[in-house]
Protein backbone atom coordinates (compact mmCIF):
# COMPACT_ATOMS: atom_id res chain seq x y z
CA UNK A 1 0.00 0.00 0.00
CA UNK A 2 1.43 3.30 -1.07
CA UNK A 3 0.86 6.74 0.39
CA UNK A 4 0.65 9.98 -1.55
CA UNK A 5 -0.34 13.60 -1.14
CA UNK A 6 -2.58 15.61 -3.42
CA UNK A 7 -0.74 16.68 -6.55
CA UNK A 8 1.43 13.55 -6.54
CA UNK A 9 1.45 11.08 -9.38
CA UNK A 10 0.52 7.46 -8.68
CA UNK A 11 2.40 5.15 -11.06
CA UNK A 12 0.29 2.19 -12.13
CA UNK A 13 2.12 -0.56 -13.98
CA UNK A 14 0.64 -3.72 -15.43
CA UNK A 15 2.33 -6.72 -17.02
CA UNK A 16 -0.36 -8.42 -19.08
CA UNK A 17 -0.05 -12.19 -19.24
CA UNK A 18 -1.85 -15.02 -20.94
CA UNK A 19 -3.43 -17.96 -19.17
CA UNK A 20 -0.03 -19.67 -19.12
CA UNK A 21 1.31 -16.72 -17.15
CA UNK A 22 3.52 -15.61 -20.04
CA UNK A 23 3.77 -11.95 -21.09
CA UNK A 24 1.18 -11.27 -23.78
CA UNK A 25 -0.30 -8.33 -25.62
CA UNK A 26 -3.90 -7.61 -24.67
CA UNK A 27 -6.56 -7.08 -27.31
CA UNK A 28 -6.92 -3.46 -26.20
CA UNK A 29 -5.32 -1.10 -23.73
CA UNK A 30 -5.93 -2.09 -20.08
CA UNK A 31 -8.50 0.11 -18.40
CA UNK A 32 -8.34 1.55 -14.91
CA UNK A 33 -11.18 2.22 -12.50
CA UNK A 34 -10.45 3.99 -9.22
CA UNK A 35 -12.83 3.46 -6.30
CA UNK A 36 -13.04 5.57 -3.17
CA UNK A 37 -13.47 4.10 0.30
CA UNK A 38 -17.21 3.81 -0.23
CA UNK A 39 -16.78 1.72 -3.35
CA UNK A 40 -17.89 4.52 -5.66
CA UNK A 41 -15.96 4.88 -8.91
CA UNK A 42 -14.08 8.19 -8.81
CA UNK A 43 -12.49 7.67 -12.21
CA UNK A 44 -13.22 4.99 -14.78
CA UNK A 45 -12.26 3.77 -18.24
CA UNK A 46 -8.76 5.28 -18.06
CA UNK A 47 -6.77 3.65 -20.84
CA UNK A 48 -3.17 2.75 -20.10
CA UNK A 49 -0.45 3.47 -22.68
CA UNK A 50 2.15 0.80 -23.52
CA UNK A 51 5.73 1.00 -22.32
CA UNK A 52 8.54 0.29 -24.78
CA UNK A 53 6.19 -1.68 -26.99
CA UNK A 54 8.84 -3.11 -29.38
CA UNK A 55 10.77 -4.86 -26.62
CA UNK A 56 8.39 -5.17 -23.64
CA UNK A 57 5.42 -7.33 -24.45
CA UNK A 58 2.28 -6.42 -22.56
CA UNK A 59 3.74 -3.77 -20.26
CA UNK A 60 1.55 -0.73 -19.63
CA UNK A 61 2.04 2.26 -17.34
CA UNK A 62 -0.24 5.10 -16.31
CA UNK A 63 0.60 8.09 -14.15
CA UNK A 64 -2.49 8.93 -12.16
CA UNK A 65 -2.36 12.53 -10.96
CA UNK A 66 -4.09 13.16 -7.67
CA UNK A 67 -6.24 16.12 -8.62
CA UNK A 68 -9.17 17.72 -6.85
CA UNK A 69 -11.14 14.54 -7.61
CA UNK A 70 -9.33 13.07 -4.59
CA UNK A 71 -9.21 13.81 -0.88
CA UNK A 72 -7.55 12.17 2.11
CA UNK A 73 -8.49 8.53 2.48
CA UNK A 74 -8.13 5.11 0.93
CA UNK A 75 -8.61 4.33 -2.75
CA UNK A 76 -8.59 1.08 -4.71
CA UNK A 77 -7.28 0.75 -8.24
CA UNK A 78 -8.91 -1.88 -10.42
CA UNK A 79 -7.18 -2.69 -13.72
CA UNK A 80 -8.80 -4.92 -16.31
CA UNK A 81 -7.51 -6.22 -19.63
CA UNK A 82 -8.31 -9.00 -22.07
CA UNK A 83 -5.86 -11.51 -23.56
CA UNK A 84 -7.17 -14.01 -26.13
CA UNK A 85 -10.71 -13.44 -24.95
CA UNK A 86 -9.89 -13.98 -21.26
CA UNK A 87 -10.66 -11.04 -19.01
CA UNK A 88 -7.99 -10.53 -16.38
CA UNK A 89 -7.80 -8.05 -13.57
CA UNK A 90 -5.81 -6.75 -10.66
CA UNK A 91 -6.57 -4.71 -7.56
CA UNK A 92 -4.26 -2.52 -5.53
CA UNK A 93 -4.77 0.06 -2.84
CA UNK A 94 -3.28 3.45 -2.09
CA UNK A 95 -3.88 6.15 0.48
CA UNK A 96 -4.01 9.90 0.11
CA UNK A 97 -2.61 11.55 3.23
CA UNK A 98 -2.89 15.16 4.31
CA UNK A 99 -0.80 17.79 2.58
CA UNK A 100 0.11 18.54 -0.98
CA UNK A 101 -1.80 20.62 -3.48
CA UNK A 102 -4.40 19.31 -5.89
CA UNK A 103 -3.03 21.62 -8.59
CA UNK A 104 0.37 19.96 -8.39
CA UNK A 105 3.82 21.50 -8.26
CA UNK A 106 5.03 24.49 -10.22
CA UNK A 107 6.52 23.58 -13.58
CA UNK A 108 7.41 27.14 -14.51
CA UNK A 109 7.86 30.48 -12.72
CA UNK A 110 8.24 33.96 -14.15
CA UNK A 111 9.43 36.98 -12.16
CA UNK A 112 7.40 39.99 -13.30
CA UNK A 113 8.41 43.31 -11.67
CA UNK A 114 5.97 46.17 -12.22
CA UNK A 115 5.85 49.73 -10.78
CA UNK A 116 2.91 48.89 -8.53
CA UNK A 117 4.09 45.51 -7.26
CA UNK A 118 6.34 42.61 -7.91
CA UNK A 119 4.67 39.50 -9.21
CA UNK A 120 5.45 35.86 -9.74
CA UNK A 121 3.47 34.07 -12.38
CA UNK A 122 3.57 30.33 -11.95
CA UNK A 123 2.27 27.49 -14.01
CA UNK A 124 1.18 24.35 -12.18
CA UNK A 125 1.12 20.73 -13.25
CA UNK A 126 -2.60 20.79 -13.93
CA UNK A 127 -2.07 23.59 -16.45
CA UNK A 128 -3.42 26.38 -14.27
CA UNK A 129 -1.58 29.66 -13.77
CA UNK A 130 -1.18 31.27 -10.38
CA UNK A 131 -0.34 34.93 -9.72
CA UNK A 132 1.49 35.82 -6.51
CA UNK A 133 1.81 39.48 -5.50
CA UNK A 134 4.85 40.85 -3.66
CA UNK A 135 6.27 37.48 -2.64
CA UNK A 136 8.65 37.41 0.32
CA UNK A 137 11.49 35.04 0.94
CA UNK B 1 -3.27 -17.78 -3.54
CA UNK B 2 -3.48 -14.15 -4.56
CA UNK B 3 -1.41 -11.64 -2.67
CA UNK B 4 -3.25 -8.45 -1.82
CA UNK B 5 -0.12 -7.09 -0.18
CA UNK B 6 -0.21 -4.40 2.47
CA UNK B 7 -3.71 -3.04 2.65
CA UNK B 8 -2.90 0.02 4.71
CA UNK B 9 -2.76 1.68 8.09
CA UNK B 10 -6.31 1.91 9.31
CA UNK B 11 -7.85 3.34 12.46
CA UNK B 12 -8.77 0.69 15.02
CA UNK B 13 -12.07 2.57 15.31
CA UNK B 14 -12.83 2.29 11.61
CA UNK B 15 -16.21 0.79 10.81
CA UNK B 16 -15.84 0.67 7.05
CA UNK B 17 -12.45 -0.36 5.74
CA UNK B 18 -12.88 -1.34 2.12
CA UNK B 19 -11.19 -4.46 0.77
CA UNK B 20 -11.61 -5.52 -2.86
CA UNK B 21 -10.77 -8.99 -4.11
CA UNK B 22 -10.56 -9.86 -7.81
CA UNK B 23 -11.67 -13.51 -7.97
CA UNK B 24 -9.98 -15.62 -10.66
CA UNK B 25 -9.96 -19.14 -11.95
CA UNK B 26 -6.84 -21.31 -12.10
CA UNK B 27 -5.83 -19.64 -15.39
CA UNK B 28 -6.01 -16.17 -13.92
CA UNK B 29 -9.19 -15.26 -15.77
CA UNK B 30 -11.58 -13.02 -13.86
CA UNK B 31 -14.42 -15.27 -12.81
CA UNK B 32 -17.41 -14.84 -10.55
CA UNK B 33 -17.12 -17.32 -7.68
CA UNK B 34 -19.69 -19.92 -6.76
CA UNK B 35 -21.45 -18.76 -3.63
CA UNK B 36 -20.15 -15.98 -1.48
CA UNK B 37 -16.47 -15.51 -0.62
CA UNK B 38 -15.75 -15.97 3.07
CA UNK B 39 -13.09 -14.16 5.03
CA UNK B 40 -11.25 -14.53 8.31
CA UNK B 41 -9.12 -11.91 10.02
CA UNK B 42 -6.23 -13.11 12.18
CA UNK B 43 -4.29 -11.13 14.75
CA UNK B 44 -0.51 -11.28 15.06
CA UNK B 45 -0.81 -14.37 17.26
CA UNK B 46 -2.66 -16.23 14.53
CA UNK B 47 -5.95 -16.15 16.39
CA UNK B 48 -9.09 -15.57 14.35
CA UNK B 49 -10.62 -12.30 15.52
CA UNK B 50 -13.29 -11.85 12.88
CA UNK B 51 -15.11 -13.78 10.19
CA UNK B 52 -17.78 -13.02 7.64
CA UNK B 53 -18.72 -12.90 3.99
CA UNK B 54 -17.81 -10.58 1.21
CA UNK B 55 -20.21 -9.18 -1.35
CA UNK B 56 -22.54 -11.76 -2.88
CA UNK B 57 -22.46 -10.14 -6.30
CA UNK B 58 -19.90 -8.50 -8.55
CA UNK B 59 -19.07 -4.95 -7.55
CA UNK B 60 -19.67 -2.29 -10.19
CA UNK B 61 -20.48 -5.02 -12.75
CA UNK B 62 -16.82 -6.06 -12.83
CA UNK B 63 -16.66 -9.83 -13.26
CA UNK B 64 -15.35 -11.50 -10.11
CA UNK B 65 -14.75 -8.28 -8.20
CA UNK B 66 -16.06 -8.68 -4.67
CA UNK B 67 -16.17 -5.94 -2.07
CA UNK B 68 -16.07 -5.96 1.70
CA UNK B 69 -16.55 -3.05 4.06
CA UNK B 70 -14.75 -4.40 7.13
CA UNK B 71 -15.80 -3.20 10.56
CA UNK B 72 -12.35 -3.07 12.12
CA UNK B 73 -13.72 -1.82 15.44
CA UNK B 74 -15.75 -5.02 15.79
CA UNK B 75 -12.75 -7.36 15.60
CA UNK B 76 -12.23 -9.23 18.84
CA UNK B 77 -9.72 -7.44 21.06
CA UNK B 78 -8.87 -4.89 18.40
CA UNK B 79 -6.19 -2.41 19.42
CA UNK B 80 -3.97 0.18 17.80
CA UNK B 81 -0.48 -0.68 16.56
CA UNK B 82 -1.37 -4.26 15.75
CA UNK B 83 -0.88 -6.22 12.53
CA UNK B 84 -3.78 -8.22 11.16
CA UNK B 85 -3.96 -10.70 8.32
CA UNK B 86 -6.98 -10.77 6.06
CA UNK B 87 -7.62 -14.13 4.44
CA UNK B 88 -10.41 -14.75 1.96
CA UNK B 89 -11.50 -17.96 0.24
CA UNK B 90 -13.83 -18.47 -2.69
CA UNK B 91 -14.79 -21.31 -5.00
CA UNK B 92 -14.31 -21.16 -8.77
CA UNK B 93 -14.88 -24.20 -10.98
CA UNK B 94 -15.07 -26.43 -7.93
CA UNK B 95 -11.65 -25.32 -6.71
CA UNK B 96 -11.20 -23.34 -3.55
CA UNK B 97 -8.92 -20.38 -4.05
CA UNK B 98 -7.63 -17.80 -1.64
CA UNK B 99 -6.40 -14.24 -1.29
CA UNK B 100 -4.58 -12.70 1.61
CA UNK B 101 -3.35 -9.32 2.70
CA UNK B 102 -2.13 -7.50 5.77
CA UNK B 103 -3.26 -4.30 7.43
CA UNK B 104 -2.12 -2.44 10.49
CA UNK B 105 -4.16 -0.50 12.98
CA UNK B 106 -3.26 2.95 14.20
Amino acid sequence: MRRYRLGDFVPIVVQCRDTSDLPASPSAAPQITVYNASGTAVLSSLKMPPVDKPTRTGVFRYELRLSSDFSTGFYDIYVQWTVSGNVQSRVEKFQVVAGGNANGAYIGLFWYPRPDSNWIIGRQEDGQYERLKNPRL
Amino acid sequence: MDELGHLGFVSAASTGFQILVACKNSSGTATAPTGTPAYTVYNSSGTAVGTGSMGASDHDSKTGLRRLSLDVSALTGVAANETYTFYCTYVVGGNTRGAKGVFQTV
